[in-house]
């Protein structure tokens, strides 16, 4: 299934978005006809089980889906919507129709008045119809329709990151579940992110080899000094890094989000990310500086998503923290079983 | 290309199943070891232990039953050496025979070969050191001078070899030297298992910067060889090498090497970690998580006859970057004097350990070498 799914959304992709594009949506535009097909190819719904309409495919599936995605900087809450219908899903519960997004942080208070309070840094929450936002052990579907105002704002990429507000609005769904629903949605939040991450890695990677084999300086191309060879191959690791880690943390999430693994592969796609940018540029030489040429796409999203759902220092924190409490004797373990326990 | 490579290739349930007792054995035979004892990896020499490991059957696990091996999966292997090596067990004595000779002997070596070393490699009796690196060659292996020349009792073996991990206390090594004269760089060179005891040869151990002996510079003074001394066929020598490395860079022994130190460090900062502890401590551990997933991707690889040489490169390199920032890391976040003599086991671990570090960089192909074979992958021309 893994590779049918590759090959679809890389062929939607490839077809149907340009660059032109990208960079009109981060001026506002919203890439309807995109959108349209993604919907026409099932990929809202692969994660969720037949009889709901879906394919039913694991989250093992769908990582090479979503580091595709990230390679062609789709602009577009495609993965956002994909994964809160499987959240749902993985309740019982059937998906919801049109554009879906999240957001982790803030708090809303349900009450018999209604849902109130704000939720910040909604990935395009201004081209939503639904966002699924925590309150405590609940999990709540809203209409952003239903806000009472929507903030808008942008990541470095200028990818749309609103704040909607809410002021008694009635929730579409109420979800009660066995934790913090904040929890759930900034894993399954770091979990894309890494994976997206990971592709536009694989994109400027890409670009800066073939350019590398191109551009020609003191009669050769510049991809035959060591200098930059060396640079590229550090770049390659990076990306090896990354890529390996998201493998584990879809694999590893296929049956309830593992916690460690996410927090692994968050750590280290947003560690690859600030090499590979740095890379990339210097690599490019001053061609890459400019709007016209494409490796900006890339890494201004590198630059964005590597601190969005949790940075490297607070997945590191985090884990740090846990394996110090483990103790030594608990640190191979550990390792080998890929998870720590939890601090009570 | 071969970052595609990386996909998750969990241990299969029946090589994770020898963990428990693997690491019930390994803790009974380490308990009488210090920390900075432990800190050696896989640089302890311990042949009574070696041997211990045979009779488990934990010993040239991958080669077939009829040589005494186990017929197991490079999974199973990979089990035994990850536990042996995080605990700091004593692994040098079988070390290169277990990861490399045995497997070249079993692809290249004659039926006699395999019948005479595979069984005592297996028992772990029987110790392989490599002979590859020259005074003039060490990256530029492919410059080598050492020669053997046929004559009417076999080969005449001439010349030095350098670096020898453990040439002082090993039955024999396998010497890559020129055997011929050819027009091409790489077209003359053969491999030879060589007997240490032979007349005309001297292994002189080197000192390192410890003041420790492990490698060693080995004279061939006309060393008669027997014709059986040929490993493979003449003239294959560097095929037959490059095959050698790929199992050389490949093993978590590439970024274990100071698990014991991180393990000190984590004993030391205690369950109350400050901001910058928690933040680089977390940050080793993903690394260390990831860098094991990706060996396990390699071993995958090798597992299915595969050739995974720019991955494996991968894998030294990152796992080289991370062992020698350990004791830097360990240095910021513990106020601790390293101590040669005297002192904690951490401060001794600390001491030992910054020594040993330019080293893994160097061994089994500095990091130059790698990134180069990185940038080849890459298709950088
Ligand atoms: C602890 C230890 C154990 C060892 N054990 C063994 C052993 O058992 N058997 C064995 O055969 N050898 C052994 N070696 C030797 C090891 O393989 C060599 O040290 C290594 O191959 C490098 O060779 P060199 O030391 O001669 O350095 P050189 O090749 O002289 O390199 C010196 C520096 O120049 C750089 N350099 C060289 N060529 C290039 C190039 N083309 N491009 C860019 N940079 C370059 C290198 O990267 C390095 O930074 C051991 C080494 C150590 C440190």
């Amino acid at each position: 299934m893994r590779e049918l799914f590759d090959n679809t959304i890389r062929a939607i992709l490839a077809d149907q978005l340009s660059p032109e594009q990208v960079i009109a949506a981060e001026g506002g535009e919203f890439s309807r006809a995109l959108w349209n097909s993604l919907e026409e190819n099932g990929v809202p719904l692969a994660l969720v089980a037949e009889d709901h309409g879906g394919v039913a495919a694991s989250l093992t599936d769908v990582c090479g889906l979503i580091i595709t995605c990230g390679e062609f900087s789709a602009p577009l809450p495609i993965v956002e919507t994909m994964l809160a219908n499987y959240l749902l899903a993985r309740k019982g519960l059937p998906p919801l129709n049109g554009v879906v997004s999240f957001a982790a942080g803030d708090e809303l208070v349900v009450n018999a008045g209604g849902v109130s309070g704000s939720v910040a840094n909604v990935p395009w929450g201004r081209h939503a119809d639904l966002i699924l936002a925590p309150a405590g052990q609940s999990l709540v579907v809203l209409a952003t329709g239903s806000a009472s105002r929507c903030e808008e704002m942008t990541n470095t990429a200028g990818e749309a990151r609103d704040t909607l507000f809410f002021d008694g609005a009635t929730p579409e769904q109420t979800i009660v579940l066995d934790g913090l629903a904040s929890e759930l949605l900034l894993l399954t939040g770091a979990l894309i992110r890494s994976a997206q991450t990971t592709g536009a890695i694989m994109r400027v990677l890409t670009l800066a080899k073939d350019y590398a084999n191109e551009r020609v300086q003191f009669g050769k191309p510049i991809g035959r000094f060591q200098a930059v060879q060396h640079q590229m191959a550090l770049l390659a690791e990076q990306a090896a890094m990354a890529k390996a880690s998201c493998e584990v943390a879809f694999a590893r999430s296929a049956m309830e989000f593992h916690e460690d693994s996410i927090t692994a592969a968050k750590i280290c796609a947003a560690d690859a990310a600030g090499v590979a940018a740095s890379v990339s540029h210097g690599v490019h030489g001053a061609i890459g500086f400019t709007h016209e040429y494409t490796l900006h796409i890339s890494t201004r999203r590198l630059w964005s998503w590597r601190s969005e759902f949790g940075s490297a220092t607070y997945w590191c924190r985090r884990l740090g923290d846990k394996v110090c409490k483990s103790g030594a004797e608990q640190f191979w373990p550990g390792v080998v079983e890929g998870g720590f326990p939890s601090p009570v | 290309m071969f970052i595609e490579q990386f996909r998750y290739h969990p241990i299969p349930a029946e090589a994770e199943a020898l963990r428990a007792e693997v690491r019930a054995f390994v803790a009974e035979h380490t308990a009488h070891m210090s920390l900075r004892q432990r800190a050696d990896s896989w640089m302890g020499f311990d042949a009574d232990f070696s041997r211990k490991l045979g009779e488990r059957g934990w010993l040239g696990m991958a080669l077939p039953r009829r040589y005494g091996g186990a017929e197991a999966s490079a999974f199973s292997r990979y089990v035994v050496i990850e536990e042996l090596l995080a605990a700091g067990a004593p692994v040098s004595a079988h070390w290169f025979s277990d990861r490399q000779s045995g497997l070249q002997i079993l692809h290249h070596g004659s039926e006699a070969q395999r019948e005479q070393f595979l069984p005592a490699i297996c028992r772990g009796e029987c110790y392989f050191c490599i002979g590859m690196s020259e005074p003039g060659s060490g990256s530029d292996l492919a410059s080598i001078k050492s020669k053997a020349e046929k004559n009417d009792q076999g080969w005449l073996l001439n010349g030095q070899k350098v670096w020898t991990t453990n040439a002082h206390r090993s039955h024999y090594m396998i010497a890559l030297v020129r055997s011929g004269e050819s027009e091409s760089r790489h077209g003359d060179m053969s491999q030879f298992i060589v007997d240490l005891t032979l007349p005309g040869i001297t292994v002189r151990p080197i000192k390192d910067l410890t003041g420790s002996e492990h490698f060693n510079e080995v004279f061939f003074d006309n060393v008669q060889l027997p014709p059986e001394a040929l490993l493979g066929k003449e003239g294959e020598g560097w095929s037959q090498v490059t095959g050698e490395l790929a199992m050389e860079r490949s093993g978590p022994e590439r970024f274990l090497s100071c698990l014991i130190l991180m393990q000190a460090m984590i004993a030391e900062i205690g369950a109350n970690a400050d901001a910058l502890q928690q933040r680089e401590v977390g940050r080793l551990t993903a690394r260390l998580m990831t860098l094991r997933q990706m060996s396990l991707a390699v071993t995958h690889l090798l597992d299915q006859g595969e050739n995974p040489s720019v991955a494996a490169s991968c894998v030294k390199d990152l796992g080289a970057v991370f062992e020698q920032e350990l004791p830097e890391i360990a240095q910021l976040l513990c106020d601790v004097e390293p101590t040669q003599s005297g002192g904690s086991d951490l401060a001794q671990v600390m001491a030992y350990l910054t020594q040993q570090a330019p080293s893994f960089s160097l061994r089994g192909g500095t990091r130059e070498i790698l990134r180069g074979i990185i940038a080849r992958g890459l298709g950088l021309r």
